[in-house]
């Protein structure tokens, strides 16, 4: 299945080009790893809002660290390193809003990205 | 790693499970996928078991050091190799699944170059465990088996040795009867008749004692019955025995001690049946052609008895002297004999806490030298 994501050079929040690399070129699974990413971990800020409103601090944790990885896999770094500050103050109670609305522009911003990629 | 192995992957994020799914497919391998530690444990119940395990560590539950627990507490499962997964943050849980026995690990985000070598390597590891517990097994089998054919070889041996031995005694007593009453009533080359029939037939009765003690010496059913005795005089009445032979070739035998009588504690018919072998020995293979010296020498060290016997004969070579305790083992396989003297001597020797050692002479010849605590 030709993608076209080899030939990505550019584009904001996401570095295909590294995340070719960790998956030993397979072009067809970042496609779809980008593909589901909007739909498993889109609504991530919202997700962790809720859950720490009900007291649910691991699922909290969980939802930010899967994201971490799951972000670190298609190449978007700086959601990595945001979605990574976000368990880490969960983690430590400490306030995370901030942080959660950073993570959710990084996350918004994948998302557009991955809306022209993935078509 | 030729063969496709099956692999099975534990964690809770799709899109991970959808990477190392991709990345194991991609290596040729089968992947089994499952999302949770719970339903891990019951992959892990049914057969055919994987080969390989990927799991994640932090996942509601069940945790990956949970299925990892059950793994390694599993006398089946713990060969299974186990690569546990997490990010970088958790470090702590990942060493504590290291010590826990897991036998590898990776941190998200995944690289595949990494994962496929830490595969391999772990595959590869575990196939050579396999193999080498097969080879453990197949050793432990064939031993068992040459063992209880060693054990039946022997009994059978045995068996025939004591049926032979039966005959052996009716034929002496026989021939002992014929010689008794036809002493004066046949002429002398019929009466040499007789006697050699007597003659060799004492030559196997020697042979089946040989066998009977060298057997009883090993199954521990010759118990030393130690005793203070004078040994020089035991060493002077054996040697008295041998001596008209040694004469008869025109040999000299020697006993050497310092004192008048040497006291010492020990089972003297064991000490003196070691003396008898050793002995015959030297008559069998140590005379030389010119005036063959016997020497039988006996002293007391620091509460240790100390007999030596040598000889000017061939010796032995040096690289037999090891060898020539070994049950039937002969240095030329004409001589006459079972190869049975000197193992039975070592025998000895060690049930009564001491040993044996034979070495060459500086002028040729052999030496043994037995000692006794």
């Amino acid at each position: 299945m030709a993608n076209g994501l080899q030939d990505i050079t550019e584009i904001p929040g996401l570095n295909i080009a590294e995340a070719l690399l960790m998956l030993d070129q397979n072009t067809d699974l970042l496609f779809k790893l980008l593909s589901k990413f909007p739909a498993n971990h889109g609504r991530a800020a919202e997700q962790i809002r809720a859950a720490i409103a009900e007291g649910d601090f691991e699922l909290a944790y969980r939802i930010g660290h899967s994201l971490k990885s799951v972000a670190g896999s298609i190449g978007a770094y700086e959601l990595q390193d945001l979605s990574g500050l976000v368990a880490k103050a969960i983690r430590e109670e400490q306030d995370t809003e901030q942080l959660l609305q950073s993570m959710n522009d990084a996350i918004q911003q994948v998302l557009q990205s991955i809306d022209t990629l993935v078509k | 790693m030729e063969k496709s192995a099956r692999i099975l992957i534990v964690d809770d994020t799709e899109l991970n499970r959808d990477i190392l799914e991709g990345l194991v497919a991609s290596l040729g391998h089968q992947p089994m996928v499952v999302d949770s530690g719970k339903e891990a444990l019951m992959i892990l119940d049914k057969t055919p078991k994987p080969d390989l395990i990927l799991l994640d560590i932090l996942m509601p539950e069940v945790s990956g050091f949970d299925v990892l627990k059950y793994v390694k507490n599993d006398e089946e499962l713990r060969r299974i190799p186990t690569i546990m997964i997490s990010i970088v943050d958790e470090m702590k849980s990942i060493v504590r699944c290291i010590e826990y026995g897991a036998d590898d690990f990776m941190v998200k985000p995944f690289n595949a170059i990494l994962l496929k070598a830490r595969i391999n390597a772990c595959l590869e590891k575990k196939e050579h465990e396999d193999s080498e517990k097969k080879f453990n097994f197949w050793l432990a089998e064939s031993y068992q088996k040459l063992q209880k054919a060693e054990q039946i070889r022997d009994e059978m041996f045995n068996m025939i040795v004591h049926d032979m031995n039966n005959s052996l005694v009716m034929i002496l007593g026989e021939a002992d009867i014929l010689l008794s009453t036809l002493y004066e009533k046949v002429d002398q080359s019929t009466l040499q008749s007789l006697k050699n029939i007597n003659n060799a037939g004492e030559q196997i009765k020697s042979l089946i004692r040989g066998i009977f003690d060298v057997s009883q010496m090993e199954k521990g059913q010759i118990v030393p019955k130690k005793e203070q005795c004078d040994v020089l005089k035991v060493v002077r009445e054996t040697g008295e025995q041998f001596e008209a032979t040694i004469k008869r070739s025109d040999g000299l035998l020697r006993i050497i001690c310092e004192a008048e009588t040497l006291h010492h504690e020990l089972d003297v018919a064991l000490f003196r049946r070691i003396l008898q072998n050793l002995l015959a020995n030297v008559i069998k293979y140590g005379l030389s052609a010119e005036n063959p010296t016997v020497e039988i020498s006996v002293k007391k060290q620091e509460g240790i008895l100390r007999l030596t016997v040598s000889d000017n004969g061939p010796g032995i070579p040096d690289d037999q002297m090891d060898k020539i305790f070994h049950k039937y083992y002969k240095i030329k396989p004409e001589n006459r004999g079972l190869g049975l003297g000197l193992a039975f001597c070592k025998l000895a020797a060690e049930s009564m806490g001491g040993r044996i050692t034979g070495s060459s002479g500086e002028n040729g010849g052999a030496i043994f030298t037995l000692l006794l605590p």
